[in-house]
């Protein structure tokens, strides 16, 4: 998925950035809402994270804009303007979300999951709407999984992965492979990046991450899913 | 400026000023009134002097015909020789005792005077027996002699009888041109003037008008209009009684002496009204300055708030970002930088709350905050909020117990109740820290939502409970190095008032225990999760 991300800051609008390709998305970055908008047009995103107060056109005028011609795509409004009229003017011109300064890692993932999930639905794909590896069933357009009556958060890169490996159930799949699925062809990875990735995928959907029985390691040659 | 202040501001200033117009205006309607009724009152007695001057002409010419008619020769030729002699007599006549007329006598043989004078008095005289039965018209006169008024030829004609010892009658008709003549000469040239205390005088006019409405005479330089009415009027005396006397003046003159009083009323009032305009101004003045200093405070505290948000924001993002790194190496290696960082993300998270209460407690003084209610879980809020306060209350040992109850869907302004449980738990940290222990308990009904927030610290006293939601009030002054703003409470509490609740504390035999209960209605769905 697609992301564009318009915020004048540069350290937020870098750390954004690092948040959402962590999740798996793919995010293109604007400085200021022109920019913003050129890249819309040029490359049109799934969905659009908006800063308010940027120069030369503030977040509101960019997502009115873009409403014009692509009325259905996603819009969050981040913002250090918490007053109640500020979400209210957001909200009204049909941003799906509103996330306020200063938020915390975990706030922007949540509100970015719940989007995805949005976006998804809207979607009405013809993919299955779940699966299971072992007594683990996926429910990728939800981002979640579900053992039992546990509900587990995924990412979208962490569905991404699963289904990956669900579709080549009981085949090795080696580090390229999975990189360009999962991070794409343009991502150099450091040697470590899917191992903990992988690590802390585990934590969360094997019952004991340390003896997995989902996602399994074939030293020196990949990881596979036995089925 | 609000409209609220520009009608206290016209309350200020239009209030008294009506009422002290209204004041005014009766007092100078009283004083004008009283002004009138002093003019009628001398105008009415110019006209009782000019009465006076006729009663006492009248009153001459009664005596000098009383002793003219104390006749005893009736022949007609002694009777037209005193006509002739005595011009103010225009006719003599005489009635016998028995009633007859034995002057002039109609049988006889009669001048023009006579004539005339039997022609249009006899009916009413001898016919009518007025005179012969001694009656006379004029009241309270004494019966022996009076005056009589009959209308004939161009007007009024005075006729005065003397009833003799011997009874018979002897009467007077007076010449009309000769006593009206001599009534004028009698009368004043000039008019006097009327002065009101020391108001200027003003030019008169007094005129005798007859029974048909015809000026007589008139005396005084005043010139009336043709429609003016006349300042007083009274009828003359007898026998004149069906004339009467009108008085003129110019009350353009002594207008202005009612009017004074009214010119001095808008005066008082023109002056009251320029000081409470001043004093309004001044105090709007003041009071506009005090609101712009308070505008600008407040706008200086949002603008840094503001600013304070986005450096803050990336301390915090990078700090859990690094935080997620470290969570990648292994446990023992990166223990020491994990407490580090969680120290510079509990700090930023405490300094997300601070500047939120600032900017809350801003909007409300400026009345600005709305909620928001979306459909969510408050159990999910409360667990993140706690998630949030873990590091810290580990800190300090503190240990913590979430008994969850409210997990449906509901419809909730989830910032607001963030906030609200955030200061509460901040509180917790602050203040209880040597409890050890603190327990959130949260239930849920059709339409609302409680959370208990408890802890085992030392409580609040009693003498200070009602005061703890007052902003900026504190009770920890008196516990030592604990830090705090004093609006924690007062917004938490604001929050759940205008979520349809309420913050109170709960009585409790330990620590401290505050209930937080917000509107919760279930969403369109229903609420089951």
């Amino acid at each position: 998925m697609k992301v564009l991300l318009a915020e004048d800051d540069q350290f937020t609008r870098e750390g954004l950035a690092e948040i959402l390709r962590g999740e798996g998305y793919r995010v293109i970055e604007a400085e200021n809402g022109e920019a913003a908008l050129e890249l819309f047009e040029a490359d049109p995103p799934d969905f659009v994270c908006l800063d308010i107060m940027m120069p030369k056109l503030s977040g509101y005028d960019a997502c009115k804009q873009m409403r014009a011609t692509r009325p259905l795509v996603p819009i969050i409004f981040i913002s250090a303007k918490s007053e109640e009229i500020d979400k209210v003017i957001g909200l009204e011109l049909g941003a799906d979300d509103f996330i306020v300064k200063p938020f915390g890692v975990k706030e922007v993932v949540a509100r970015i999951r719940a989007v995805t999930r949005r976006c998804h639905a809207a979607a009405a794909s013809t993919e299955p709407k779940s699966f299971h590896m072992g007594d683990l069933e996926v429910f990728p357009q939800e981002l979640r999984a579900r053992r039992d009556e546990q509900s587990i958060e995924l990412s979208l890169r962490d569905v991404k992965l699963l289904q990956l490996l669900h579709g080549h159930r009981g085949e090795v799949l080696d580090r390229n492979t999975i990189f360009n699925h999962c991070w794409g062809e343009d991502y150099f990875p450091n040697s470590r990046t899917l191992d903990q990735h992988i690590s802390q995928l585990r934590k969360r959907i094997e019952v004991s991450p340390k003896q997995p029985k989902i996602i399994r390691t074939v030293h020196g040659a990949g990881y596979r899913f036995e089925g | 400026m609000a409209k609220k202040q520009i009608i206290l501001f016209s309350l200020i200033v239009c209030l008294p000023l009506a009422m002290l117009a209204w004041l005014g205006w009766r007092l100078a309607r009283e004083e004008r009134g009283m002004v009138q009724q002093q003019l009628s009152d001398l105008a009415l007695k110019r006209l009782e002097d000019a009465d006076l001057v006729v009663a006492k002409y009248f009153q001459q010419r009664q005596r000098e015909l009383l002793e003219l008619t104390d006749l005893d020769d009736f022949t007609p030729d002694s009777l037209r020789q005193i006509v002739r002699d005595r011009p103010e007599v225009g006719q003599l006549f005489v009635l016998h005792a028995d009633g007859r007329l034995l002057h002039p006598d109609p049988a006889g043989e009669l001048n023009d005077s006579e004539r005339e004078f039997l022609l249009h008095a006899r009916q009413t005289l001898v016919d009518k027996d007025l005179i012969q039965n001694g009656g006379s018209e004029e009241r309270g006169s004494p019966a022996g002699h009076g005056w009589h008024v009959r209308y004939w030829g161009p007007g009024l004609n005075l006729i005065f009888h003397h009833r003799l010892p011997s009874g018979n009658v002897v009467g007077v008709l007076l010449p009309r041109s000769r006593w009206i003549a001599d009534l004028i000469a009698e009368l004043p040239e000039t008019a006097p003037a009327i002065n009101l205390r020391k108001g200027p005088g003003s030019e008169a006019r007094i005129r005798l008008v007859n029974s048909a409405g015809e000026v007589v005479y008139q005396w005084g330089t005043f010139q009336p209009e043709e429609t003016a009415e006349s300042l007083a009027a009274m009828p003359l005396s007898n026998p004149l009684s069906a004339w009467r006397l009108e008085y003129f003046a110019d009350e353009k003159g002594f207008a202005s002496v009612g009017r004074s009083a009214y010119w001095n009323l808008f005066g008082a009032l023109a002056a009251v009204a320029l000081g409470l305009i001043v004093v309004a101004v001044y105090f709007y003045r003041e009071y506009a300055r005090e609101m712009r200093e308070a505008v600008q405070r407040v706008n200086f505290v949002n603008q840094v708030s503001h600013e304070l948000k986005t450096p803050l924001t990336n301390i915090r993002m990078y700090a859990e970002l690094l935080e997620t790194d470290l969570e990648h190496f292994d446990a023992e290696e990166a223990a020491a930088s994990q407490a580090h960082l969680q120290v510079i993300v509990t700090e930023s998270q405490r300094l997300s709350r601070l500047i939120a209460n600032v900017l809350t407690f801003a909007r409300q003084r400026r009345n600005k905050i709305t909620l928001r209610k979306t459909p969510a879980r408050a159990d999910e809020v409360i667990a993140a909020v706690i998630e949030r306060f873990r590091p810290g209350l580990a800190q300090k040992e503190i240990e913590v117990a979430f008994d969850a109850g409210a997990g449906d869907t509901v419809m909730l302004d989830a910032d607001a109740l963030e906030q609200i449980l955030g200061n509460l738990i901040s509180n917790v940290e602050k203040y209880a820290a040597e409890g050890k222990h603190m327990k959130i308990v949260s239930r849920q009904d059709d339409r609302q939502t409680t959370i208990v927030v408890a802890d085992r610290g030392p409580g609040i006293p009693s003498a200070v409970q009602k005061k703890i939601f007052r902003p900026f009030y504190r009770v920890s002054d008196r516990i030592e190095g604990a830090t705090g703003t004093g609006i924690g409470l007062s917004i938490a509490r604001k929050l759940a008032r205008l979520h349809g609740g309420d913050v109170v504390l709960l009585p409790s035999d330990s620590g401290t225990r505050f209930e937080v209960t917000l509107d919760t209605p279930q969403t369109e769905h229903g609420g089951a999760a």
